[in-house]
């Protein structure tokens, strides 16, 4: 009796496993650090750099790495990515690892991490230029499971590249202050800005690299008045690849730059950017003309009103 | 009584100190080998940069240099490297995760849509920002055989397309597509009746399903995928692979 019911007991807790088992759903965990790295580099020299991915995952995963190159990116610094791109300087780039190479599957132990040692060598007779890519490391499968149905997803991860093939230190770059967006509610005659001071005023800057290579945005953006400063606000430092643009962020990683004007200011005022980068400088300057719109009109509809009662009252007496 | 001994060491002594703790400075330096085996690393390259105290394990981790200017490095070295991001401070790397990786629709009815949903979730670590893309292999082909379940062009009123996504609530309208729900999700769908079919690899580009241009932690975004079948659609199981790629922005 005491048998059977140990037998009993134990096929059941079997049951209860293999079903919680089978609906566990199987996930993809990935992780790689560094995310950037940005190298400035001679010609004939050669550098190698440390990337570490983890796999997350509960189950052992395959996993390829393949270098990605990129020309141009969005106003927010993602790269615009081709998977199947292609270009000549690729061949710079090898890994060092013994059992690791390029578009060949290795495998990351479950809740482990791997090391991939990236070397990089410019031939003496390289071009002056900038080579960006992404360093893609992606969960492989060979062909899917043929018993599976439906959907298979996997996943992949990158970390991105930008590289300065140059002779000298911060080679020199053109960097444009290009676009001052105010998005604040404003009123705009001709190229003239006015806006209200119960209004708290909200822009946004935008800078373009023309120049050939990459260069980190580092500066401030203020309000004056006739000289003299009432406001200042940090740049977040950016990185802008040449020939692209980049909308600049506030200390705060966030997009917007305001300046709350006193109650009853009147007059025009300044927005001034100013630029550093390592090699160059850069300012822009917009005017706006700040006045208490919002008080005036409700002084002009308070007259009116009395008016218009006092009108009323003698028309009655 | 009580005595203070500083005031007892003679002055000679305190000379000799000075010298060797000097001399200490000039000769206490690690010494770095240029060519590294192990069985997991072969490094041929002529110059390995590594920065000051010991980095042993397994494996070799190479750091940046540090302990000079810019200038000096890029003189000596050839290079200067700078890894990460200096001005947001986040000890996390950057991560991704998807919730379920196997999708399977079960048995599908003619006219009766089936969904399922994962999560895409993201944290930037110092990265100021991010992109997650999308990209099918294929439309649901059948394994044994060529026939597809087509990628879904949403309602006739409103086609949708791999970039517009437009609603898909009839149920006459047969195909595959998503929907991306969340805060980071494409503003594309505007809700949850919003759909698009995948971007096909080799013959389109990858399709943003969440960015953020802001630094972020476990940001999460619900996709569903939705299935609805006609009744000539040919019996058997049909499968295809989806690629997510979350690419840091720089």
């Amino acid at each position: 009796m005491k048998l059977y019911t140990f037998i009993t007991t134990a096929t059941f807790l079997s049951l209860l496993l293999l079903t919680f088992a089978s609906t566990a759903h199987a996930k993809i965990g990935l992780t790689v650090d560094p995310s950037l790295v940005k190298i400035q580099i001679k010609p004939g020299k050669a550098i190698t750099k440390a990337f570490t991915v983890e796999n997350n995952s509960d189950t052992q995963k395959q996993i390829v790495v393949r270098l990605i190159p990129f020309e141009k990116a969005d106003s927010n610094g993602n790269p615009i990515i081709d998977i199947k791109s292609n270009s000549s300087w690729l061949k710079y780039f090898a890994i060092s690892n013994t059992n690791i190479k390029f578009e060949e599957p290795f495998t990351i132990e479950p809740n482990s991490k791997e090391q991939i040692i990236l070397s990089l060598s410019i031939p003496e007779t390289a071009n002056i230029e900038d080579i960006y890519a992404t360093l893609l490391f992606s969960t492989y499968e060979n062909t899917l499971p043929s018993q599976s149905k439906g959907t298979i997803v996997s996943a992949s991860i990158g970390a991105n590249l930008l590289v300065t093939i140059t002779s000298e230190l911060n080679p020199k770059t053109i960097l444009k202050i290009d676009t001052i967006k105010i998005t604040s509610p404003h009123l705009k005659i001709g190229r003239k800005i006015f806006s209200d001071s119960l209004t708290t005023l909200t822009y946004q800057l935008f800078v373009s690299n023309t120049g050939n290579h990459v260069t980190e945005t580092k500066g401030t953006t203020s309000i004056s008045k006739n000289d003299i400063v009432l406001s200042v606000q940090k740049l977040l430092p950016q990185h802008v690849i040449s020939k692209s643009n980049r909308q600049l962020l506030n200390s705060d990683g966030t997009q917007d730059f305001t300046f709350k004007p006193n109650t009853l200011s009147f007059g025009w005022h300044s927005i001034k950017t100013n630029i550093k980068t390592e090699s160059t400088n850069s300012n822009n300057s917009t005017d706006i003309f700040i006045f208490p719109l919002k008080i005036l009109l409700g002084l002009l509809l308070v007259l009116f009103l009395l008016k218009t009662i006092l009108k009323f009252s003698k028309e009655k007496s | 009584m009580f005595t203070n001994k500083i005031y007892q060491i003679k002055p000679k002594f305190c000379k000799h100190l000075i010298l060797l703790s000097i001399l200490s400075l000039f000769f206490a330096k690690d010494a770095f080998a240029d060519n590294l085996t192990s069985p997991s690393y072969d490094i041929k390259m002529g110059t390995i940069n590594i920065t000051g105290g010991s980095k042993s394990s397994a494996s070799y981790t190479l750091n940046d240099t540090v302990g000079q200017t810019a200038q000096g490095e890029f003189n000596s070295a050839g290079f200067t490297v700078k890894a990460g991001f200096q001005y947001v401070l986040d000890p996390n790397p950057f991560s991704f995760t998807i919730s379920d990786i196997d999708l399977d629709y079960g048995s599908l009815v003619p006219g009766t849509p089936s969904t399922l949903t994962n999560i895409l979730t993201i944290t930037t670590g110092g990265a100021y920002g991010y992109t997650v893309k999308a990209i099918e292999d294929h439309s649901l082909k059948l394994i044994s055989d060529t026939d597809t379940i087509p990628d879904t062009s949403c309602d006739l009123a409103t086609p949708c397309t791999v970039s517009d996504a437009t609603p898909w609530t009839d149920n006459g309208r047969y195909g595959f597509g998503y929907n991306a729900n969340g805060t980071d999700a494409d503003p594309e769908f505007v809700n949850n009746t919003y759909y698009r079919p995948f971007p096909i690899q080799g013959t389109d580009q990858p399709a943003t399903v969440m960015t953020k241009n802001i630094p972020t932690a476990n940001s999460s975004v619900t996709v569903t995928y939705k299935v609805n079948i006609s009744g000539s659609q040919a019996a058997g199981t049909y499968q295809n692979g989806i690629q997510y790629l979350a690419i840091p922005s720089f």
